[in-house]
């Protein structure tokens, strides 16, 4: 991804019933380069290993400075679990960056 | 694989764990009830970042993260390529660190309020109604997704933003 842009991944929050985190890329306005595209996903830890329980949600565009996207995952009745996001994100270079967001307990 | 038996050969295995401890380049502290300071921290995430390097893929300098408490970095490649290292490195360089560093830093009193008062600000303006200082994160989470649908991320970046409001849960052992 472009060295102006930059992709953040929220921590895992919930209402109780569903598993929310969203991704960000953010680019500097007065740069050329913008986001086309920024995707999330949600991973529960089934220790030691970290398992998808979404697909990727994605949100594209011709070309912004501010992108996000938020995926959300039915967690009602699961208890407690370990969670977190991962995010990536593309520029218009087609440059990607991908990262990880922190974990957390959340109880459902 | 090699196997090491009897007296001689648990002396061979902590030979072999002392040469691979000093190998190693983690940045985590022996056990201590003092907390790390900024530059150890720092310390931490710039191993793990080095780790991902090792493995062959570029990371961006490191950056104060939203919440002003955590420090973050990107990786250069897509989730796929980077997903079991990205993991590894974060897991054996830095998590500890920084799960000592966040907790050492969670605000009380006055200024617990300060940032209560401007998560509230920051949900409202996002364009959520009716939160207040007695709401619970849950409270708040429904009230977005009630009133926002699928417009929510925004306010989503509002609790990441002041995560050490409602601290409970991260980081877990």
């Amino acid at each position: 991804m472009h060295s102006n842009c930059w992709l953040t991944v929220t921590t895992p929050t919930t209402d109780g019933t569903k598993v929310y985190s969203a991704s960000t890329v953010k680019c500097t306005t007065y740069m050329s380069t913008t986001a086309v595209l920024v995707a999330a996903k949600i991973q529960e830890q089934v220790l030691p290993v970290w398992v998808g329980r979404t697909g990727w949600v994605t949100n594209p565009s011709t070309g912004a400075t501010n992108l996000s996207v938020t995926q959300v995952f039915n967690c009602n009745g699961r208890g407690t679990d370990n969670w977190r996001g991962q995010g990536e994100g593309t520029t218009k270079d087609n440059g990607k960056t991908a990262r990880d967001g922190a974990s957390r307990s959340l109880t459902c | 694989m090699l196997r090491a038996r009897g007296a001689a050969g648990a002396l061979l295995s902590l030979v072999l764990l002392t040469v691979l401890s000093s190998c190693g380049g983690t940045a985590e502290p022996a056990p201590s009830d003092k907390p790390p300071t900024l530059a150890e921290y720092r310390k931490a995430v710039e191993a793990g970042a080095a780790c991902v390097e090792d493995a062959g893929f570029q990371t961006t300098e490191i950056r104060e993260g939203a919440d002003g408490v955590t420090l973050e970095f990107n990786i250069i490649a897509s989730s796929d390529e980077i997903s079991g290292v990205a993991t590894a490195c974060y897991e054996k360089h830095t998590l500890a660190v920084e799960r000592a560093y966040f907790w050492s830093n969670i605000p009380t009193g006055a200024e617990r309020d300060r940032l209560h008062g401007k998560l509230l600000e920051c949900i409202e303006a996002a364009g959520v109604s009716g939160v207040s200082r007695a709401d619970s994160e849950q409270a708040l989470v429904k009230a977005m997704a009630d009133q926002l649908g699928d417009n929510m991320t925004e306010a989503l970046l509002c609790i990441d933003q002041f995560r050490t409001v409602f601290p409970e849960g991260m980081y877990p052992e």
